[in-house]
């Protein structure tokens, strides 16, 4: 960051002419790929949206959209529920955070990696394995009902509070993520020298700690608005149909009425702009307040007396209690036959489990397979972007990272739309579409996941001083040499939980993947949706039992390598 | 995939009247691809039984698939692919949408053997008779069967109520909040269940019926598949059921909903399926009569059922 310059291209006047194309080359094809499979669909996406069908431009889409009350509704629900469940996660992340960071007490390890995994919570399942636990045949209500007599069920999960209370426990990590990671940061000077001033207590976290852990905290409030604001299965399993995410869901996937069906698209681009406008917003917000260091420091850990001991763990273990509801459902629906109204299933069977891998196994093979395969790009496209961002000034790199921060900001479900309308044309040489070749799941899987891998090893690489390279350039070692010799070294263990983390989340995904997915392709989460809509939730849990697996051996591995710093990731 | 995609496009664009270049006789393909609202469980048998009389019949492994997906959504994906289909057979679903696809251009004829064809009536029903096959042959009916209602028998004995016979059932006070329903903008068979109940009691009365079935809801889901879902887990009580959509795998998976077809469910639904392209076998090797019979065993098998006088599971030849 701290010189200008491409290295190879400036520092090398008499190399051969090849190693000063080469560079160029590689930017040019980062930014081809960025071009064709992110902005042109999005582009594609809006222009439909400000078309009509026979492709003349116009506002109309969107007269009718904000002429319509029930659209109005869903969207002033969406942007309650978003704001909402930033509220709620905020104050669970932080406090669980402060606990963590800057309190000692027994478990705070293994509490620390618990924390984590709430987030791998599979999409859909997480939320049915939630309904089996506090739905109104849950094991909650049937205890309530069993032993204390209640004649009805108390409904805790169906409408908006239930989908405020499933995104809460699911998300607030995110915010813990952030602020565990800007806590980090925080010079202890800078809070020693509110106390030497008389500053302590409630007031040194108000004034002092809170305003130094914005950026981070920020950096996650944006993406559990984005998650909350741009998830369908949740409401839906839940019976809210009046948000934005859900109606430009449900009026996608019903072709039927080609009027509702632009509307859906309308909205996929409102949500877009929406997710645009908070990005913005957020980043010039914490652009004004960012007076973080990039370094780490060292903390100093506040030893709990007993007393304090016992809450702080209570306090945790009820956190974790909760956010582990879904997975107990989950898990009891993956092994328990025809569970109805006892708390407890009554008969236990493997053979869901059966089903989802010994017989049809496609599942889990084209889920490592495509998640692979888009790791694989994620790091040649990614590693060189991060490069690109942390070493050079090269232009648009702003906009590079504008584009990356976007990814994140994107909901699945728009980008899942874009690429059908952008690929749906047969292509040159092969005869066929890009939407009827498989390789698009890897394709659109890399684009979605990208900004973990960037972001993971843009992180290690700012941490690698410059003056390191320099030394090794001043002994010889030029380019690739100081690259491999010196710089790879320090900066795989970021490179590398970037990518497990993009592999992981990829795993997960669920929204583009579900709008593009033809027979045969199916992954573990198109696994999970056809099997719910079919009615066999037993096997969709077992093939979610599965995801969890994974992606907690997963996050086991990326927190031995990346320790607290996890939270560079989301930013 | 391959192959089969190359021989859609050529043949879509044969009989959609495009230009393009089109292959001759069609020669035996190895894969067959459907997407169908019907339920996996039978579908599967369908495609497996399909695939084992390929293998007999002509010795060629044909490597089958599905996209299980509700009728709206089949409907939509197959407009989107715009002639150049990623499957060869739409099964399942109202015959107005398919009549909407032949209208697009967007279904091939049918070969199907005379005889078999003549023996499907042209239509069924009254007051209004609902046709069972298409004039032109775009399209055939595959199914007769009742629509009905799904229930948890021990949250209706919890509830203190007689187990529910007759659509009027429904509005008993003490269901309040304990119906699950799909809307029916959202389902063709909520459509067509809200038809029956239209046509039963008339326009207004009708309408002041699904009123009061609205004070009763508790729950809309997302699709129609989703009501036997929450009533067999006990969510809610009693929905509105299909069964060949759901086939009642929850009955299968262990739990203890029941299905009965009121007495009137006389506006019946028909499962409808139609080739996205050539098919090979003359006829139906795994026909949709035989995949009823499957249907209508698993249901006697598995549940209470009370087939109305005139639309129970219907069986040809």
């Amino acid at each position: 960051m701290s010189r200008p310059g491409a290295l190879s291209a400036v520092r090398q006047p008499t190399a051969p002419r090849v190693s000063r194309l080469l560079p160029a080359l590689g930017v040019a094809v980062i930014w081809l790929f960025l071009l064709v499979f992110l902005v042109y669909p999005l582009l594609r996406i809006l222009y439909d949206a400000f078309s009509d069908d026979g492709g003349r431009l116009t506002l109309v889409n969107f007269v009718a959209f904000f002429g319509d009350a029930y659209y109005l509704r869903s969207l002033g629900n969406s942007l309650l529920l978003g704001f909402a469940t930033v509220v709620t996660t905020s104050v669970l992340g932080f406090a669980v955070a402060f606990l963590l960071v800057r309190c000692d007490f027994a478990g705070r390890n293994l509490f620390s990696y618990l924390t984590l995994i709430p987030i791998i919570s599979p999409p859909l399942v997480g939320v049915l394995g939630f309904t089996f636990i506090m739905g109104r045949a849950g094991t909650v209500n049937v205890l309530l009902e069993d032993w204390f007599g209640l004649a009805r069920p108390v409904n805790f999960v169906y409408g908006l509070h239930g989908v405020l209370l499933v995104e809460t426990l699911h998300l607030f990590p995110m915010i813990t993520l952030n602020v565990v990671d800007a806590l980090a940061k925080i010079d202890p000077a800078l809070e020693e020298a509110a106390e030497s001033v008389g500053a302590r207590g409630w007031k040194k976290l108000v004034t002092i700690t809170l305003p130094l852990t914005t950026p981070g905290y920020v950096a996650g409030a944006l993406l559990v608005f984005i998650w909350t604001f741009s998830d369908f299965a949740t409401p839906l399993v839940l019976g809210v149909h009046d948000l934005l995410a859900s109606q430009a869901y449900l009026n996608i996937v019903q072709f039927v009425d080609r009027r509702l069906f632009r509307m859906g698209i309308v909205i996929s681009a409102l949500m877009v702009a929406l997710a645009l406008l908070f990005l913005v917003a957020a980043r010039r917000y914490v652009a004004i307040k960012d007076y973080s260091s990039l370094s780490y420091s060292k903390i100093a850990r506040r030893r709990l007396s007993a007393l304090q001991q016992t809450g702080a763990i209570g306090f945790l273990s009820f956190v974790m209690l909760l956010s582990f509801i879904p997975y107990l459902g989950v898990g009891l629906a993956s092994v328990g036959r025809g569970w109805s109204l006892t708390p407890f299933p009554l008969r236990y069977t493997l053979g869901y489990f059966e089903r989802v891998i010994v017989e049809t196994p496609k599942y889990i093979v084209n889920s490592f397979l495509y998640s692979g395969l888009a790791v694989l790009v994620c790091v040649a496209i990614g590693v060189p972007i991060a490069w690109i961002l942390a070493r050079t000034r090269l232009p648009g790199r702003d906009t590079l990272d504008g584009l990356n921060t976007l990814i994140l900001a994107i909901p699945g479900t728009a980008i899942g739309i874009a690429y059908i309308r952008a690929f749906h044309f047969d292509l040159p040489l092969v005869g066929r579409g890009l939407t009827s070749l498989w390789i698009i799941l890897p394709l659109v899987l890399a684009i979605r996941r990208l900004p973990y891998t960037v972001r993971g090893s843009y992180a290690s690489l700012l941490l690698v001083h410059r003056s390191m390279e320099e030394a090794a350039e001043s002994v010889g070692a030029r380019g690739w040499r100081s690259f491999s010799d010196v710089t790879l070294p320090l900066i795989w263990r970021g490179v590398l939980v970037g990518s497990l983390f993009s592999f992981m989340t990829s795993l997960q995904e669920a929204s583009a993947v579900l709008f593009l997915s033809l027979g045969g392709w199916e992954t573990i989460t198109v696994g999970i949706f056809s099997f719910y809509i079919a009615g066999s939730a037993n096997e969709a849990a077992a093939l979610g039992v599965i995801l969890i697996v994974v992606a907690a051996v997963s996050v086991a591995v990326i927190n031995r390598i990346a320790g607290t710093r996890m939270g560079g990731m989301f930013g | 995939m391959k192959r089969l995609i190359m021989l859609v496009i050529a043949i879509m664009l044969a009989t959609g009247g495009a230009p393009g270049p089109v292959l001759g006789q069609a020669p035996i393909e190895s894969e067959l691809a459907l997407i169908t609202p019907v339920s996996k469980f039978i579908h599967d048998a369908a495609l497996k039984a399909f695939a084992d009389y390929a293998k007999e019949k002509w010795n060629v492994t044909v490597k089958v698939s599905a996209i299980p997906a509700g009728t709206p959504v089949a409907y939509g994906r197959i407009v989107e692919w715009k002639g150049k289909p990623e499957v060869d057979i739409f099964w399942g679903g109202e015959s107005a949408l398919f009549e909407k696809l032949v209208e697009q251009k967007l279904l091939q004829k049918l070969e199907i053997s005379r005889d078999a064809w003549d023996a499907i009536p042209t239509s069924v029903g009254t007051p209004k008779p609902i046709p069972l096959k298409d004039k032109d042959g775009f399209w055939v009916g595959t199914a007769l069967e009742p629509y009905g209602l799904v229930y948890h028998p021990k949250k209706i004995q919890r509830l203190g109520i007689a187990e529910p016979r007759e659509w009027d059932d429904l509005l008993n006070p003490k269901l309040r909040g304990e119906v699950a329903q799909c809307a029916p903008t959202r389902s063709s068979s909520s459509n067509a269940t809200y038809e029956v109940i239209l046509s039963m009691y008339g326009e207004d009365r009708g309408w002041e019926w699904l009123t009061k079935l609205a004070a009763n809801t508790g729950h809309f889901t997302a699709r129609s598949r989703d009501v036997p879902t929450v009533v067999a887990k006990g969510e809610y009580s009693v929905g509105f059921a299909v069964p060949s959509y759901m086939a009642f795998e929850e009955r299968l998976a262990g739990f203890e909903i029941k299905f009965v077809a009121p007495a009137a469910s006389f506006r019946s639904r028909r499962s409808t399926r139609s080739r996205a392209r050539r098919a090979r076998p003359p006829r139906w090797p795994w026909s949709s009569w035989e995949a009823c019979g499957r249907i209508s065993n698993a249901r006697s098998r598995t549940s209470t059922t009370r087939p109305s006088r005139r639309n129970g599971p219907t069986r040809s030849s």
